[in-house]
């Protein structure tokens, strides 16, 4: 595989973790990490009535977006983005070049606040993606390949994935 | 990027829809989403110029079944396909895990397909994805129209690397799900040995 994210079940709980200690201490009603390419990789808060995967699909592509118009005009990268409406707010930033932190939030708490706090939370998540990066590309290297979960997987179970469709 | 989660057992992948404007890719799509039972399928999103063509992307969030008790999701985007949206395109396709190219199959289309394939190659290399490696079919659409060049001719024209080829007319569902059950297999083929290279 060209690219490939296995979260085991520690690395998952740090994540979380992180994820939790930012919401309360900045107030936010949801926090979000995602793949640069919009997968949801973990989320605390209120996401009642929210469909997750679109809010990261469609905010990974703003991003992204964001990342490129910012080269164009030649400056720095743009490695956060600011969405400010009056029922809520987003903030987004880069984490280690490859994933998003994003944190909704509305008139309960600030921007500056949300800024100071990400910071923090932004360098913990580096150092646990670091972990797991070492992790995926230590065990590549040792075996020439690594122990999947799926080690079986026949024609049937792809046409029982699909059902009647 | 294929994700794996082993406290939630999940695993998720993107498949994206490439291919020339008008060629059908919003059309797969819009069927999947109708013919995809209530609880298993996440809203449609997409966002379109006044004249419905796409501007940046579609996407639709789909759950299959499970292997090994693992929950199997699906990320489904479209790329605009017209020349100018280039840049969306590269963006769209970062990440990417299995391509579903749709040619269109009209004989005036043939040059465009051909442009198309050779935006996405130099797309994949910039992000370092190879190719050669990439779980990627080539589905032939509007198999109905009596403009349509033969089969054979669009295989020699397009086909790039021994890839399935499908031949679909997506307005009617023909072939739609047969190629996104293809691709579902080659992704997970490569998951399966979860190699480096
Ligand atoms: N006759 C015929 N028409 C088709 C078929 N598939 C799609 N169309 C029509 O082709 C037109 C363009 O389809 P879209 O799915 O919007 O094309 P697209 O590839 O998403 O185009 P862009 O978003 O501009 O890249 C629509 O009017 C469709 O109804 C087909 O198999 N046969
Ligand atoms: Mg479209």
């Amino acid at each position: 595989m060209d690219q490939i994210l296995l979260l085991y079940e520690n690395d998952y709980k740090s994540i979380k973790t992180v994820l939790n200690e930012l919401k309360e201490a900045c107030r936010a009603r949801l926090i979000f990490m995602a793949d640069q390419s919009g997968q949801v990789i973990s989320s605390v808060g209120e996401i009642t009535n929210l469909d997750l995967p679109t809010l990261t699909s469609l905010t990974a592509g703003a991003f992204a977006a964001n990342l490129r118009v910012g080269e164009i005009l030649g400056g720095e990268k743009f490695i956060t983005l600011t969405s400010e409406g009056g029922m809520a707010s987003l903030q987004l930033s880069l984490v280690r070049d490859r994933f998003i932190l994003g944190v909704v939030f509305d008139t309960r708490t600030t921007l500056g606040l949300i800024r100071l706090k990400m910071t923090k939370a932004v360098k913990q998540l580096e150092e646990i993606f670091d972990g797991i990066i070492d992790k995926i590309e230590k065990e590549k290297q040792t075996f020439g390949g690594m122990e999947s979960p799926f080690p079986e997987i026949t024609e049937e179970d792809i046409d029982k994935l699909f059902g009647d469709l | 990027m294929v994700f794996v989660n082993y406290l939630e057992k999940s695993l998720e992948f993107k498949i994206i829809y490439y291919g020339p404007g008008l060629s059908g890719k919003t059309t797969n799509l819009d069927y999947i989403y109708s013919k995809l039972p209530e609880a298993t399928r996440g809203p449609f999103t997409t966002i379109p110029t006044q004249s419905e063509r796409t501007l940046f992307f579609d996407f639709m969030p789909m759950g299959l079944g499970k292997i090994n008790d693992y929950d199997v999701k699906l990320s489904l985007y479209t790329v605009p396909g017209q020349v100018f949206y280039s840049a969306s395109r590269k963006l769209i396709l970062k990440g990417v895990d299995g391509v579903i190219f749709v040619a269109d199959s009209q004989s005036d289309r043939l040059d465009a397909n051909i442009e198309s394939i050779r935006d996405l190659k130099e797309n994949l290399l910039d992000y370092k994805i190879d190719f050669a490696n990439l779980a990627y079919i080539l589905q032939l659409n509007k198999r109905d129209l009596a403009t349509a060049l033969p089969v054979p001719v669009l295989i020699k024209e397009l086909q790039q690397k021994g890839e399935p080829v499908i031949d679909a007319v997506a307005s009617q569902g023909v072939g739609v799900f047969k190629t996104l059950k293809m691709t579902v297999k080659f992704v997970l083929q490569k998951v399966k040995s979860l190699k480096g290279e």
